[in-house]
Formats: C-alpha cells, sequence, structure tokens
C-alpha cells in the first residue's frame, strides 16, 4: 500500500493486487453458487480470468477528510459549504461523528475493457465471470482502503462507522455530485457523469464516520430492503463462518 | 420430430455448445446443439423444429433461473448453445422461410452504461422465438425512435441500473407513445420495480429475462 498525501486533509493510496485476499468462495456466492454446486467449468474460467486479473488492474483510492461535521437536520449534514442529504437510516449512524472521511477505490477501466472484448467476441460466460471479479475486486479494495482508514483512527483513539455509499439506504445516488464536490477533480482517475455514473464504472464511493462514539455494524446489508441479492449472500456466509 | 426437438431442446438448457464441448461433462463426446441442427436440416426436417428445440431449452433454463435454481452462467451457457443451432437458421430467416414471433428492440436507457442485465434479456428473448436489435447502452431517446420507425410492430425494452438513469426511461416513453402509440415498452433493472414502471406509462415490467419473454409472448399471442 503506498499512500501520498496530496493536500493537508486528502490522501491517495495506492494498492497492489497481490494485496488483496480473493477468496475463491465469496465469488462461487456471488454468481449465485453459495452452496458450492456450480457448473463443472466454472472453475476452470475463474482460474483463467483471475490470472489475467493483476494485470489488468490499476487499484486506486483515497479519501478527504472533513473534521467540521454540522448537522443541518436529522437527515442532512453539512461538510464544508457541502450538503449531503444522507437520509434518516445514515445520519443516524453517523450522528456522534467527530469528523468524516469521504472516500472513494476503482480499480480503472482495464478490466472493463478487456470484459467488452470477451463480451463482444461473443464469450459472454468468460465475459460475465470476469465481470463479476471486476466486481468483487472492487468490494475488496474498498475494505483495504477501510481497514486503513480504521487504523489511523485507532491510533488516535478514535473508531470508524461502516461505510455508507450513495445509492444505499435512503441516500439518493444523485447525491453523488455532492459527494464528488468533496474530493479533488477526477481524484484516483475517477469522474462523475452528469446521471451520476462513476468512470471507471468498477468504482466504489461512500462516507466513514470517525470519532470516539463511531460503532461499525457486521454488515451494512441490514440497512438495505435488496432481500434477493448474491452480495447480501456473501456477507451471510462470511458471518457464519467467524 | 419430436425425439429431435428434445435433443436439442436438452443441448440448449445443458449448455452443450457442440460435439467439442467438454462441459457438460456428462455429454462430453456427444453431439451437441451445432451438430444436432446441422444434421436436422441434412436430414430434411424442417427448419421450424430447430426454432422448437431452442425455444423449448431456453424456455427450460429460464424457468430454472427465475426460480433461483440455475444462476447466469447457466443461462450464459444455454444461449451459446443456443446461437450455435440457430446459426443454421440464418438462410431460413433471411428467405422468410422461418418466422420469429415478433420484433424486440432493447437498450439500456440514456445515461447509463451497465449492459450485462440488458444483454441477459436479449438473449433469452432470441432464445424464446424473437428478433432482437440490440441498440447498446446510453441509447437516447432519438434512436429509440428511428429503430421503431425501422422496425414497425416491434416491441421496446429499457434496462437501467442506477435510480439516477432509470428516470431518463420516462420520457423515452413518453416520446414513443407520442409518436407510436401502439407501440409496447416494458422495462427492467436492479432498482425498476412494478409501480415504477406504472407511474411512468410502461406497458410492463419483469425482474428477470424470464418474464419479460412472458411479456413479450403475452403481446404476440
Ligand atoms: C426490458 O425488460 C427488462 C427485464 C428485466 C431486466 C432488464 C430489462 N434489465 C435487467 N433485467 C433483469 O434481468 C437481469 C438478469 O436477472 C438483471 O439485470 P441486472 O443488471 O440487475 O443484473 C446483472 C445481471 C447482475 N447484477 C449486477 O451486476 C449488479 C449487482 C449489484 C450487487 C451491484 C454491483 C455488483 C456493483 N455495484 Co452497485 N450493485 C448493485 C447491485 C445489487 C443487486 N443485487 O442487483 C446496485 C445496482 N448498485 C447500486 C449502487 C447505488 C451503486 N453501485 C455501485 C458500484 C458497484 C460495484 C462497482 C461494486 C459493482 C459493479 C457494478 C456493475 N454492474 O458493474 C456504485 C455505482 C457505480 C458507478 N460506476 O457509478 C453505487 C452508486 C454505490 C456507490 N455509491 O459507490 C444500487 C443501485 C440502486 C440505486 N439506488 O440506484 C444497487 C441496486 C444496490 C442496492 N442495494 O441498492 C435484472 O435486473
Amino acid at each position: 500500500m503506498n499512500i501520498k498525501k496530496i493536500s493537508p486533509n486528502t490522501f491517495e493510496i495506492a494498492l497492489d493486487y497481490k494485496e488483496l485476499v480473493f477468496n475463491v468462495w465469496d465469488l462461487f456466492t456471488i454468481l449465485g453458487y453459495s452452496d458450492g454446486a456450480s457448473p463443472a467449468h466454472l472453475n476452470e474460467t475463474i482460474e483463467q480470468v483471475l490470472a489475467e486479473v493483476p494485470s489488468l488492474c490499476r487499484i486506486r483510492g483515497g479519501y478527504s477528510l472533513y473534521t467540521n461535521v454540522e448537522w443541518h437536520n436529522a437527515k442532512s449534514v453539512r461538510l464544508h459549504h457541502v450538503e449531503l442529504a444522507l437520509g434518516h437510516i445514515v445520519s443516524r449512524q453517523l450522528a456522534h461523528a467527530e469528523a468524516i472521511a469521504v472516500v472513494i477505490c476503482t480499480i480503472g477501466a482495464g478490466l472493463e475493457a478487456w470484459v467488452q472484448t470477451l463480451m463482444s467476441a461473443g464469450d459472454y460466460f468468460k465475459g460475465y465471470i470476469a465481470d463479476a471479479v471486476a466486481s468483487l475486486t472492487v468490494d475488496l479494495a474498498m475494505e483495504k482502503m477501510q481497514a486503513h482508514v480504521e487504523q489511523e483512527q485507532l491510533s488516535k483513539g478514535n473508531k470508524i462507522s461502516n461505510l455508507f455509499s450513495p445509492g444505499y439506504c435512503d441516500w439518493h445516488v444523485s447525491q453523488q455530485q455532492q459527494l464528488f464536490a468533496l474530493l479533488p477533480m477526477h481524484f484516483c482517475g475517477v469522474s462523475l457523469t452528469e446521471s451520476s455514473l462513476m468512470l471507471p464504472i468498477k468504482s466504489i464511493s461512500g462516507i466513514i464516520g470517525l470519532g470516539t462514539d463511531m460503532r461499525k455494524v457486521d454488515s451494512t446489508c441490514r440497512f438495505c430492503d435488496k432481500i434477493n441479492c448474491n452480495y447480501r449472500r456473501r456477507l451471510e456466509n462470511y458471518l457464519q463462518e467467524t | 420430430m419430436n425425439e429431435f426437438v428434445e435433443q436439442l431442446a436438452i443441448c440448449v438448457e445443458r449448455g452443450k455448445v457442440n460435439k467439442d464441448a467438454p462441459y457438460p461433462p456428462d455429454l462430453k463426446g456427444q453431439d451437441g446443439a451445432d451438430e444436432l441442427a446441422k444434421k436436422a436440416l441434412d436430414q430434411g426436417l424442417k427448419p421450424d423444429t430447430i426454432l422448437d428445440g431452442c425455444i423449448l431449452g431456453m424456455d427450460r433454463i429460464g424457468t430454472k433461473f427465475s426460480e433461483n435454481k440455475a444462476f447466469v452462467p447457466e443461462l450464459l451457457m444455454a444461449a451459446k448453445a443456443m446461437t450455435a443451432a440457430m446459426q443454421h437458421l440464418k438462410p431460413y430467416f433471411q428467405s422468410g422461410e422461418v418466422k420469429r414471433k415478433g420484433t424486440f428492440v432493447i437498450g439500456t436507457v440514456a445515461g447509463d452504461l451497465h449492459d450485462i442485465g440488458k444483454n441477459l434479456v436479449a438473449m433469452v428473448a432470441e432464445g424464446g422465438g424473437f428478433e432482437v436489435i440490440d441498440l447498446g447502452n446510453d441509447v437516447s431517446t432519438d434512436k429509440f425512435l428511428a429503430a421503431i420507425k425501422e422496425h414497425p410492430g416491434c416491441i421496446v425494452g429499457m434496462s437501467a441500473l442506477l435510480t439516477t438513469t432509470m428516470v431518463n426511461m420516462e420520457g423515452t416513453i413518453k416520446a414513443i407513445k407520442e409518436q407510436y402509440p401502439d407501440t409496447m415498452v416494458i422495462i427492467g433493472g436492479a432498482p425498476v420495480t412494478q409501480s415504477f414502471a406504472d407511474k411512468i406509462g410502461a406497458d410492463g415490467y419483469s425482474p428477470d429475462p424470464q418474464g419479460a419473454v412472458a411479456l413479450l409472448n403475452k403481446k404476440v399471442a
């Protein structure tokens, strides 16, 4: 992990793919096979895909820290003149935050481009597996970023909340515009379209609450109303194992 | 003939593309959808029977998918096997000897670049016997209108993955209904719901590809 301070409150992190702990069972679960009963040649294709991934990923992430947390009302907070309409669920979790880290993470556009190439050539099967690997990779990378923020905060006697992202709970995706206003332009190579889509696609954004009274729950899925979701199943499996 | 339809349906459902394909292991070394379709035509079976086999196979895997008994990878393998069989039908489609059930124009709405869900719906619709015109991603209203003009009587499908992009469906549907009031429009994608579909004037919504094909079938029935 390579950390660069690019301004007094902003840090950029470069991660090597090898630093991620990739569990193939996670992949089975997000593909739907939580019981392990997957088609016979899935393993083979996963191996082929995983062999390509390291050279196609460029994992970058980072965060800006905001220490002036002004609650506008029970569902929105103001950070440096930018109002984030977080909604009730997220606001409740962050009510006691003394500072907030605005975070993004991406694996770049390389893997996405390869998926497109596979799909255009008619290899939908491999393309789909590669797409799922890409989604999982950016998730794992974001987990690493969170772990880094947590370490930093622990050393200051603070704790952290979960990561909360626009588009989840009752925080609307259009709020990505406000979130991006709190980060440097094209931070980590990620841009935002008018329709609030991040490019590269395999990117995640969000905020983390910091402070002595912060709490991280096992899974933010409990705040989400999407029940039939393989990502939820992945977390449930993980929680059962630990 | 029924035996052939059943054999081809099994190959499609199980994703057995051709003889060389090692998948699924229990069918290793046996003819796949490709060889079966070719042999059927060589033996003088009507080309329609190939379409029937594909539709039956795709319907079975689609139903399993809707019931969470099969997942996207299996659906994709089935689509691959179906394509292998259907390629033998190309000349018959062109000559009009084999007719599809209808034309389905599909695209991911303006402002959105997600296409995996849309591709899956397109494949299952093709396997369901429809000619599919895939307009790709970030499809503007004008592009949808141009496609409807080019394919009179087509059914339109739209997909979106974010709430910020699904709202673009409303304007496109309005424009379609103004110019082509009889055109059926169906929508889907992770954030889309039946109530949203009702609100914006879509004619149908489905959470999965199989449901989308059921809507198409209802329209052409
Ligand atoms: C015409 O008729 C029809 C009929 C049926 C139709 C149809 C048309 N089109 C589709 N269907 C249907 O058939 C297909 C097959 O079953 C289905 O198509 P789908 O496209 O839905 O399904 C694909 C085949 C597989 N599904 C997927 O690939 C999406 C899975 C979920 C878990 C998901 C993933 C994996 C990801 N994501 Co995110 N992600 C979620 C998804 C939650 C979920 N369980 O759906 C969703 C889509 N994401 C969401 C969000 C908010 C976000 N994501 C983000 C990021 C990511 C990852 C990068 C981690 C990853 C990859 C995304 C990608 N597609 O490349 C962010 C946006 C990224 C960006 N570039 O802007 C971010 C904005 C979060 C953030 N702030 O960082 C939510 C969108 C809802 C909303 N509020 O807008 C979301 C529904 C999760 C949720 N619980 O709310 C059906 O919808």
